[in-house]
Formats: structure tokens, C-alpha cells, sequence
């Protein structure tokens, strides 16, 4: 089921928060938490039932093992910590990069090598970071264990399920022990706000310039040659669509928690207003950038032991954080990319003369373009689309490709997009939910409770749900099945 | 009047949005959705098809559903209401043929043999009542490709479902229908198309002037003034790239299916043992569709076979394929393996002037064709142009000058 699907906005949410509210208003936690459990393994099911038996062995399996290694000491708490990684990892590489890895062994070898497709659970790649750093957390006697019904609900909350926010236990357990206590009409209102923010930004925006994208990338693929403008804009489109289908997810995420009186981590903010690439994955995938540095870039040693070592262990976490996204050399070259880029930006951060900075504006913008240029791969389905795209994006295409008819209006739409990414304010500091930059914005282009905004708000919510009902086919999230 | 900007409490805003954000959804949620709902009822989408053909034969309706895939039961039901003594029989590339070309009651049941064997169901359902006396039969060359389904399963027509409700709100959103329009059907009930006088059953005749006339031949309507949204053949672009990309009937194919001429042969067999006379034509191509496909070699290979075989058939039989044969050009074609009305007449007319004992000839008004043809560079014949409250326009966007009538 997916947020922007009208069986999921007019059924299940309806029908989730009245049933949740009036369990609140009982006042009974476990009854809540319960509740909630299981209207996120229906939520889950519903894609597929017979994976709920995939996510509640994970469930059950890492539970079991977090008892295990709470009560544990020495030796046998490290070796049950093992086991935990190598379970989690190991359903993670089964479904995930099986068939990825005897396909390249095949290759390398030259063998004849091949298995079944295998089709990719729903939020494997969630749940199972999120169970590992739980896990990492028992062992380092961070954390006690909960109840299971908390801890079930802890990794299948269906707001973050399926394509994060990736969080700890802290941030979530302490208020589940809450969970119910004086329901609020303000976080239900607030919720729905952030919420319909979400999905105008999936339906209207990203959904709205993805066929720019498609239509380049597809033409790239059938072997139509384009042209250098064709080329950035399909790129700039995909740049835009993606922003605008996480941003508009995390929102979602963000705003269904929120309903239920739950605050999720912020996982999107504003990435394309950053002024360098450091600053670029301090806004990108926030959580996952958290989960890496703790449970991969520091162990690895991080920046501690030398220049050379913390680039190594930056190119390592940014090539593996790049495989995390799909079983695909693409993902790979992508995340290697920014690996690259990383170690310019560290690298001029150190050795560049003192009055040589970039103003932020140009980095803003260098900055953009250098992710825009990475996108390719990710988006491209095979290595050569990826060269035949970078070579047009250099200039080394046609001179007019025939991609896209209405390229005026293309770089308008685009311009347009630019123009919302850069000056207006995100979701978080415009709601008030969280404050990254509000205090440098003006007090009009913030929510107030006022009735213009309550028109305003209404009216953004109708105009998504307009589109959600009209189109015929409820677009997927890009980090769907990630 | 003003609205107060002044902070609201947390209850009373909620109370405000929540009501606000109701409001909307019942307006919106159930209002536009019964308005789709009664502009597809209204539009006839959903009337029976023996009501259907009944008001075409009563009031020259054009039926042009935008729902239903119901050619094969529209035509059988047109052919049994008919009975008429020259049925034409085959694919979209019959559909040009005209009552107004023939001097005898004439039914087109283009579109009721996409394929051999929907050919056969076709003569299978159709009464002895209604049996014709002359049989036109379009051959398409691809039916003889082994490389295409022999046959593809028909849908049934549908009912009212959500998913049309859908399709309402996406035809607004793709600007294919306008507000205007759907106000106009759906509340006022006008049937009229704005560009002839045929009133229409069903979206795609209503909207786009585009459907089966009473005679079953197809009217393109607002393709023919470029102001048709859902043509997309502009330089017979989509036509060179399903060539290219191998797509529905240019499946490439070296060699054509001994097995499917039998089929063929039993079934002209079956209609000679009734007393139907069959009169077998492929019809054209545009010259720069068939250019492209002679120019990809053995991908293509099957056509000579099939053109070998009907050159051999024992009945009378024409070979079109190529529109050079007739004198038709480009401009008279309405996307890039349909002639238009023009070209129909040329093939009339050539079979006349190089048979002139063809079954065909006495049905035919030899005077009125030639007449007809001389209008080249046009799709449109003089006949039904006349019919237009518009002139027809370069939809092809080949450079074609319709206005003066010139190729």
C-alpha cells in the first residue's frame, strides 16, 4: 500500500486514526501500541502476505537475539552480536544482492552461473539497518529490552516502514511507552497538514516532471541519440523528481507519525540549498547518513588515523552506502561518484588558500550541478545509457535530439522548480515541526493558525488528492523498494 | 468583505480546517465523480448496443465509444440490422469504404477481423438472414506473420465502474476534455459534435466528432481539422517507430505461416459454398511506411510471400499495398497505415478500370469515383468534406497544402 493511493488515503488512514483515537481515549498504552503493531503489519501485507512472515522472523529473530545479548557477558555477548549481523546481513544479501553477486561471479569467472530472480521484500533494506544498530545498541548496554509488542512496533511503524526515516531505538521506544497519553487534536491537524504538504510535493511536482525524465532516459536507452540541452534537462528533471518524491515521502512519514503523536527524525532538509557536498549529505537521507557514519565509517576508523585512511574509510562507507540503495553497478558508481566529490570538498577544505572560498551562492550552485551529474547512473538502467548521457550532457551529442518536443516549456517548468527549492522554506521550518532555517525567514511564509492558512492548507490538500484520484496508476516512491 | 488574519485556538482552527477540508471532499470527492458518472451515461457510453445501431439507422448517429473495445458485436449487430447486399470485412484498413461509393445497400465490418480467426468468428455469428451477396475482404499482410498471435481475445463491454470515474478526471487533467464539454453532456444533454451534423453516441464521437457512421465506416473527425488531442502520427512518426521497434502489426518476419493460407483458402472456401462472392484487396500503406519497411530487408520478408499468394487465390483478388499503384500520396492518408477516404475510392475505381468484369462493377458508381479522386492531396472525399463545418488541415504535418487541394 502506498501513502499516495487512495485505498491507503481514504481507508486505511480514516480507518487507522478513528480506531487509534478511540483505543486512546480509553486510555490503555499497550492497547495502542498493539493496535498500531498490527494496522502496520496489514499495511505491510497488503503488498504482499507472504512476507509478513519474512519481516516477522526478522522481528522475532532479532528480538530474540537482543534478549540474548542483554543478558549476556564477555565473549558470548559479542558472538550473539555476530550472529545477530550475520542474520540480518544475510537476509539483507539473500534477497538483495544474490542474484547481483552470482551473476558478477559468473562474469568474473566465466562461468555459466545463474539462480531464479528473487523478488525484493518490501523495506528489507529499513528494517534491517535499523534492527542491526539496535542490536549494536544492546551490545553496547545502551539500551534495556523492551516489550515485543513495542519492539514489533518499533521496527514495523508503517510511517517509516517502507522507506525510513532509519531510527534508533531512543528516539522511538521512549515514546511508545507514551503512546495514546492525551491525544491531541493539534498533532492530528498538524500531521494532516505535514501530510498533504507530502504527497502535493509526490503527485504534483515530482509525478508532474518525472515524464521529462522518462522520456530522456528512455530515448538514451533505445539508443535515440539527444542533444547536450536534452541531456541536462532529463537530468535536472530526474534531479527534481527524485527530490520532490523523498522530500514529499519524508513529509508524508513525517506528518502520519505525527497524527498518531509520534515525532519521527527529520530525514530531508533542503538538500539542493547546500553550499558544498559535505553540507549536501548532512541534508540528504539524514538518517542513513547517521547510520553509516556510526555503524561503518567510525568503526572503520573515520578520520583518526590520517588523511589517507579517512578517505579510504569515506570511499568505503560512500561505495557501500551507494550498493545499500539497489543491487545495481549504477548505484554503485553513484555513490562512488559523491565519494569523489567528498574528498574534493575535504581536500579544498584543507589545502585551499584562506581568502580562496567559494561564495555560497556559487557552491550552492556547483554543488547542484555536480549532484545533478550523479544522478545519471542512478537513474540509467545500464552502463552505456549512463556514458551516452554524460558524453550529450559534455557536449559530445547531437546537435537537436528529439526527446522532448517542448523543450521551452521543459526548462520553464524546471527554472520553476529550481525557484521553490532554493528560496522556499522546507516542511519542517514552514510547519514549525522542526527549525533548520525559520529563523531567518519571514513571519508571512510561516504556517500560522490563521483562516487564510487553514483555506490555504485545505486547498493544497484538495488539489494532491484532485491528482491522486485522476491519475490512473498510483506512481511508486523512488526509495520503494531500496 | 475580509477575513480576519487574527490567531485562531487549536480547536478552532482544526474545527475550521477539517471542515473546510470536508467541504471540499464532499464537493469534490462525490460532486466531480457523479458528474463524470452522468456525463458517461449521458454520453451513451452505456447504452445497448441494439439501442445503438437502432439510432444510427433511425438518425445517422455516429457511435465512438471511449470505453469500450466493441467493434466485433458493434458490427455484427450493424450487419444483422443492415442486411445489406456488399459487406466489407476486415481490419481498421477497410473502415474508408462508404455506403456512398456503392449503388447497393452497403455494411463496413471494418474492424470485426483484426485477425484470421476472428474473421471466422465473425462469419460464424452472422446470420443467413444477413448474409451479403458480395464480400470485400481487407487483407492485412501481418495476419500470415507467424511471428503475430493468431488471435487476441476480445473484452467484454464493461459496465460502470470506478476505474471510468478515473478516466473522466484523467481526460479533464490531459485537457482531452474540457469542463465546458463535460457541463454540456453531462447536464444539458447535448449530443452535437461541432464539426458535422451526425449527432454522436458515446465520448470519442461527441467530443472528437470520431466514430462508426451508420454504415459502419469510420469517421475521423476532428483528426481531419488537427485539432484531434489523442493523434499522435504527425509525419507518420509513431508509424515508423512501431516499424522500427517491431510493435503490434509490424512484428518483423522473415518467412509468412504456411498454415494460416489454408485458414485463409477454408475460409473463402466456407463463403463460396454459401453463395457469398469474396472479393479479397489489400489495401495501402503510406508510400513512406512501405518505403521504410522495404528497406529493412528480410525483417520484413513475409509481405512477398503474402503478396504471391494473393496474386494466386482463385477468386478475385487486388494488391494495393503499394498507394504508388493508385496515384495516392501521403497527403491522402490519415496516419501511416490508414488511407483515407480518397485513396478508398482510388482502389474502387482501379479495380474497375483494370476489371471491368469484377463482381464489384455494377454495384459501383464509376462517374462519382473518378469525380472523387480528382480532389488529390486531400483524405477527405469532396462528399463528406462538404459535410464539414471546417476545412481539413495538414494534420499530418507533412507540408501537405489541403486548402487548395493539391498534394
Amino acid at each position: 500500500m502506498l501513502f499516495n493511493s487512495p485505498l491507503f488515503v481514504f481507508v486505511f488512514l480514516p480507518l487507522a486514526l478513528v480506531v487509534f483515537f478511540v483505543v486512546a481515549l480509553r486510555g490503555k498504552n499497550l492497547h495502542c501500541v498493539l493496535f498500531l503493531g498490527l494496522a502496520s503489519l496489514v499495511f505491510y501485507g497488503y503488498w504482499n502476505p507472504k512476507y509478513l512472515v519474512l519481516i516477522l522472523a526478522s522481528i522475532g529473530g532479532n528480538f530474540a537475539l537482543s534478549q540474548g545479548i542483554c543478558r549476556a557477558q564477555g565473549g558470548r555477548r559479542r558472538m550473539l552480536l555476530a550472529l545477530g549481523v550475520a542474520f540480518n546481513l544475510g537476509l539483507l544479501g539473500y534477497f538483495k544482492y544474490a542474484l547481483f553477486f552470482v551473476e558478477n561471479a559468473a562474469l568474473l569467472l566465466g562461468r555459466a552461473w545463474s539462480i531464479e530472480a528473487i523478488v525484493l521484500p518490501l523495506a528489507i533494506s529499513f528494517f534491517t539497518f535499523q534492527q542491526i544498530a539496535y542490536l549494536v545498541d544492546c551490545w553496547r548496554g545502551e539500551t534495556s529490552p523492551p516489550a515485543l509488542a513495542r519492539y514489533l512496533l518499533f521496527v514495523a511503524f508503517f510511517p517509516q516502514l517502507i522507506a525510513g526515516p532509519i531510527v534508533h531505538h531512543y528516539e522511538m521506544l521512549p515514546q511508545f511507552e507514551k503512546l495514546g497519553e492525551r491525544p491531541r487534536l493539534g498533532n492530528l491537524v498538524a500531521g494532516l497538514t505535514i501530510f498533504f504538504a507530502g504527497l502535493f510535493k509526490k503527485v504534483i511536482l515530482a509525478d508532474g516532471v518525472s515524464g521529462y525524465a522518462d522520456a530522456v532516459f528512455e530515448a538514451v536507452a533505445a539508443g535515440t541519440a539527444v542533444g547536450a540541452l536534452e541531456a541536462w534537462i532529463g537530468s535536472f528533471a530526474f534531479g527534481f523528481q527524485i527530490y520532490f518524491d523523498f522530500s514529499g515521502y519524508s513529509d508524508m512519514a513525517i506528518g502520519l507519525a505525527l497524527m498518531f503523536g509520534i515525532r519521527l527524525p527529520l530525514n530531508f532538509a533542503s538538500p539542493y540549498k547546500a553550499t558544498c557536498i559535505i553540507d549536501f549529505w548532512r541534508r540528504w537521507h539524514m538518517t542513513l547518513s547517521r547510520f553509516l557514519r556510526e555503524h561503518l565509517y567510525f568503526p572503520l576508523g573515520g578520520n583518526r588515523a590520517g588523511w589517507a585512511n579517512q578517505m579510504r574509510n569515506m570511499m568505503i562507507v560512500m561505495l557501500l552506502g551507494g550498493l545499500w540503495h539497489g543491487a545495481d553497478w549504477g548505484f554503485v558508481l553513484w555513490g562512488g561518484l559523491h565519494g569523489v566529490y567528498l574528498a574534493l570538498n575535504h581536500g579544498w577544505r584543507r589545502w585551499s588558500p584562506e581568502g580562496l572560498r567559494l561564495r555560497p551562492t556559487l557552491g550552492r550552485g556547483l554543488t547542484l550541478i555536480a549532484v545533478i551529474f550523479a544522478w545519471v547512473p542512478f537513474r540509467a538502467e545500464t552502463w552505456p545509457e549512463t556514458q551516452a548521457l554524460w558524453l550529450a550532457m559534455l557536449g559530445g551529442g547531437t546537435q537537436a535530439g528529439s526527446a522532448i518536443n517542448d523543450q521551452g516549456l521543459a526548462l520553464l517548468l524546471l527554472a520553476a522548480l529550481l525557484a521553490v527549492v532554493w528560496t522556499l522554506p522546507n516542511t519542517q521550518d514552514w510547519s514549525g515541526f522542526a527549525e533548520t532555517e525559520a529563523k531567518r525567514l519571514p513571519r508571512w511564509a510561516l504556517w500560522q493558525k490563521t483562516a487564510p492558512w487553514a483555506a490555504f492548507n485545505a486547498g493544497l490538500a484538495l488539489a494532491a488528492l484532485a491528482v491522486m484520484v485522476g491519475r490512473p496508476e498510483t506512481q511508486e516512491f523512488l526509495y520503494f523498494q531500496f | 468583505m475580509t477575513v480576519s488574519t487574527a490567531p485562531l485556538s487549536e480547536r478552532r482552527y482544526a474545527a475550521l480546517y477539517l471542515g473546510l477540508l470536508a467541504l471540499f471532499l464532499v464537493v469534490f470527492g462525490a460532486g466531480l465523480p457523479a458528474l463524470g458518472g452522468l456525463f458517461l451515461w449521458r454520453a451513451g457510453e452505456f447504452t445497448a448496443l441494439p439501442e445503438i445501431v437502432a439510432r444510427q439507422q433511425a438518425d445517422g448517429s455516429i457511435y465512438g465509444s471511449a470505453l469500450h473495445d466493441d467493434e466485433f458485436a458493434h458490427k455484427l449487430a450493424l450487419a444483422t440490422a443492415r442486411r445489406a447486399e456488399v459487406l466489407a470485412l476486415g481490419s481498421s484498413r477497410v473502415l474508408q469504404l462508404r455506403q456512398e461509393f456503392f449503388l447497393r445497400p452497403f455494411t463496413n465490418a471494418g474492424r470485426a477481423m483484426s485477425s484470421l480467426r476472428e474473421g471466422e468468428e465473425f462469419l460464424a455469428a452472422l446470420p443467413a438472414v444477413a448474409r451479403p451477396r458480395l464480400m470485400i475482404i481487407g487483407l492485412d499482410p501481418w495476419w500470415f506473420n507467424p511471428q503475430r498471435p493468431a488471435y487476441a481475445p476480445r473484452r467484454p463491454r464493461s459496465g460502470l465502474s470506478v476505474g471510468f470515474l478515473h478516466l473522466v478526471a484523467d481526460w479533464l487533467w490531459q485537457a482531452k476534455l474540457g469542463l465546458g464539454d463535460l457541463w454540456r453532456v453531462a447536464v444539458r444533454g447535448r449530443k452535437a459534435n461541432g464539426l458535422t451534423s451526425h449527432p454522436g453516441i458515446g465520448v470519442a464521437a461527441i467530443i472528437r466528432a470520431a466514430g462508426y457512421r451508420a454504415d459502419g465506416s469510420r469517421e475521423y473527425g476532428r483528426r481531419y481539422t488537427a485539432q484531434d488531442p489523442t493523434f499522435d502520427d504527425q509525419g507518420f512518426g509513431n508509424t515508423l517507430g512501431r516499424l522500427a521497434k517491431a510493435d503490434g502489426p509490424f512484428e518483423h518476419g522473415e518467412q509468412a505461416a504456411a498454415a494460416r493460407f489454408a485458414q485463409f483458402d477454408a475460409l473463402l472456401a466456407d463463403l463460396r459454398a454459401d453463395g457469398v462472392t469474396p472479393v479479397v484487396i489489400m489495401t495501402p500503406l503510406a508510400g513512406r511506411v512501405l518505403a521504410a519497411m522495404d528497406g529493412m530487408g528480410v525483417a520484413f520478408g513475409y509481405l512477398a510471400e503474402v503478396r504471391t499468394y494473393l496474386a494466386g487465390l482463385p477468386v478475385e483478388s487486388y494488391d494495393f499495398l503499394d498507394p504508388a499503384a493508385l496515384g495516392a500520396g501521403d497527403c491522402e492518408f490519415v496516419d501511416g497505415f490508414h488511407g483515407g477516404e480518397v485513396v478508398y475510392q482510388r482502389v474502387l475505381l482501379a479495380i474497375l478500370e483494370r476489371n471491368p468484369a469484377s463482381a464489384l462493377a455494377p454495384l459501383l458508381d464509376a462517374a462519382a469515383l473518378r469525380a472523387a479522386t480528382a480532389a488529390s492531396g486531400r483524405a477527405l472525399g469532396p462528399r463528406s468534406a462538404a459535410e464539414y463545418s471546417a476545412t481539413e488541415a495538414d494534420f499530418l504535418e507533412l507540408g501537405c497544402a489541403k486548402a487548395a487541394g493539391g498534394s
